[in-house]
């Protein structure tokens, strides 16, 4: 009942934040609601401990009443979508197969041994803020624990608010994040998919999304961990930067930009992520010589919000930084079982056809016609790949162990944005016709025709 | 490619998707019967001693006795892999009592209040030998003018 509630809050308090920006039916606002909601919610209790607010759910609910009221006044406009045909039948069934099999099995299991991260790191941090009602209370004694008191706080504030919303410390209610999020990556994954893709190419592709083993592992084995939040931002930051290079709506860049930058709110590699997405973002501003200052602002501005106060924050309480790069000792012999190990991406266990896919989208991508933005899929795939190769080359831990013990959950949060490229790829190339209007350079060739028809 | 012939392809990709998907789903399907039957019927804090007996059960009891202020020295009788491991989850189920684990008897304790004796379960220890410094005698000494406060199978608590 915790879980519930505390995602339906999270999803109304994102959707009233970030609504205006997002299109589509009710999934993509409760989706994507949903993880604007955790993030602007973690953000508020971040804010209320700096003001030393108690973390009370009322109190936290408050400011955002009056949006509320105003929204509720505009009666949100709801389409019937077309009935489904046998396959959108057949993928909903299938989308239900892992999740009916896998939630029953997180709900009744407690915290275990093979959960390292997270009661070591993420639920602990979410519990001991719970219990002293801020987080400064934890980041005086960061000497004292064996996690990492480096790490970003979203998951973690989240996991606090979750136990404020239980009234205690809630270990079922705070592993609970873990399949909310894996849930709003299917709902997130969906409303991308159906953007530019038909209807029975979103769903087969978000059914397959819904059955691949490692992403279930981490979900629901690993409840608990940061790591299935951060593949949904990944995913949308990704995806909504897609948008923007091919549509150029303002309104994609501001939530690419806020997605990118809970992404790095999240998890250190989150961090690389932003960077290559603003890079991108700022280069194309400057190259097309864009001056809308509000898109300049869309660029700046969440970054600013969810990365520098907890730099400034870290500071301030000296803790020990985690990064990866200041170790020093580079060691360029590991690139090589490093670019080795990806190969486990291919393991059809693990990672079922997701990356085979990847390369035969890569391959087909001339052909399917969707232009030059959709290499910004891959390649922010590639980029994550890149970073990871830097940490393995700066040889702060023993490669053998680090590969080991994060590989799988590291390609696990890339699986669904190599999914996402190849469905657009797939979907393009499967039904041509019924995608023509959702790519760019379709239309363009059926504006020309439809042009010299007229003259 | 006719709509139809779309429709046939996305077909046959989740197919092929869930036949190599089946053996994992299969595997959860029997796990999670087998879980629910075990676990459901029990409360939360009976499931989490069940999957960690020993130190959740002594994490139990140091949270009785010990106040939310208090300071914690724990002497651990177990292996080191164990010992990294209760250094971690101690503190997990023990916030905000400050809180120290150490595999030797002659471990300084300069601030510590309280001082819990921890021996492991036979399990644990047959799987991973004790390899710290365990003096009977030097711990007999070093409990002998403190109130014990709580003493069960593994865990003695001491002031």
């Amino acid at each position: 009942v915790i879980a519930l509630a505390g995602a339906a809050l999270a999803a109304i308090v994102g959707w009233l934040a970030a609504g205006r920006w997002i299109r589509g039916g009710w999934p993509a606002g409760a989706a994507l609601g949903f993880a604007a909601g955790a993030g602007v919610l973690s953000l508020q209790l971040l804010a209320y401990s700096l003001l030393h607010l108690p973390w009370k759910p009322w109190l936290v609910l408050l400011p955002w009443a009056p949006l509320a009221w105003q929204r509720l006044r505009q009666r949100p406009a709801f389409q019937r979508p077309a009935p489904p045909n046998w396959l959108e039948v057949l993928a909903l069934l299938a989308m239900l197969a892992a999740p009916a099999l896998w939630l029953p099995y997180e709900r009744a299991m407690p915290l275990t041994t093979r959960g390292w991260d997270a009661w070591a790191i993420w639920l602990f941090k979410a519990k001991a803020f719970y219990l002293d009602g801020n987080v400064q209370g934890v980041l005086a004694r960061a000497g004292e624990f064996a996690w990492q008191p480096s790490y970003p706080l979203l998951v973690p504030l989240y996991g606090a608010f979750l136990h404020t919303l239980a009234g205690t410390a809630s270990d079922a209610a705070a592993k609970s994040l873990s399949p909310c999020f894996f849930f709003a990556l299917l709902g997130v994954f969906y409303c991308l998919a159906r953007r530019f893709t038909t209807r029975p190419a979103a769903l087969v592709f978000t059914a397959m999304l819904a059955n691949l083993h490692m992403v279930n592992i981490v979900a629901f084995e690993l409840a608990g961990y940061a790591d299935t939040a951060l593949s949904v931002y990944l995913l949308a930051g990704a995806g909504f930067l897609y948008a923007w290079l091919r549509d150029g709506q303002p309104s994609d860049l501001a939530l690419a930009s806020v997605f990118s930058s809970l992404a790095a709110w999240t998890k250190n590699e989150g961090l690389f992520f932003l960077a290559g997405v603003g890079t991108v973002a700022a280069a194309r501003l400057a190259v097309r010589r864009i001056p809308d200052w509000r898109c300049w602002m869309a660029v700046l501005l969440p970054p600013a919000v969810t990365v520098l106060p907890w730099l400034v924050l870290r500071r301030w309480y000296h803790v020990p930084a985690s990064d990866l790069f200041a170790a020093g000792r580079w060691n360029w012999a590991n690139l090589v079982p490093g670019i080795g190990s990806f190969a486990q991406a291919f393991q059809l266990g693990r990672y079922n056809l997701t990356f085979w896919l990847l390369l035969g989208a890569l391959l087909a991508a001339r052909r399917a016609g969707l232009g030059a933005p959709w290499w910004i899929l891959p390649g922010l795939a590639g980029w994550q790949m890149l970073g990871l190769l830097g940490a393995y080359a700066a040889g702060r831990n023993d490669l053998g162990w680090w590969i080991g013990t994060s590989l799988d959950r590291i390609l696990a949060q890339l699986a669904p944005l190599a999914l996402f490229a190849s469905a657009l790829i797939f979907g393009a190339l499967a039904a041509p016709a019924q995608t023509e209007h959702l790519t760019p350079r379709r239309e363009s060739r059926n504006l020309k025709a439809k042009r010299s028809k007229t003259k | 490619v006719k709509p139809h012939r779309a429709h046939l392809a996305l077909f046959a990709l989740l197919t092929l998707w869930m036949c190599l998907a089946w053996p994992h789903l299969d595997e959860q399907f029997s796990t999670t019967r087998q879980t629910l039957a075990a676990l459901a019927v029990v409360s939360w804090d009976e499931r989490t001693a069940a999957e960690w007996p020993a130190g959740y059960r002594a994490a139990q009891a140091v949270a009785r006795v010990v106040p939310p202020s208090g300071s914690v020295l724990v002497l651990a009788y177990t292996g080191p892999a164990a010992l990294n491991y209760y250094q971690a989850r101690f503190p997990y189920y023990l916030y905000p009592r400050r809180l120290r684990v150490a595999d030797r008897t002659d471990a300084p304790s300069d601030t510590e209040t309280y001082l819990v004796v921890f021996r492991d379960a036979p399990a644990t220890l047959a799987r991973e030998p004790f390899r710290g410094h365990w003096d009977s005698r030097q711990l007999g000494e070093r409990t002998a003018g403190r109130t014990r406060l709580f003493a069960g199978d593994r865990v003695e608590v001491y002031r």
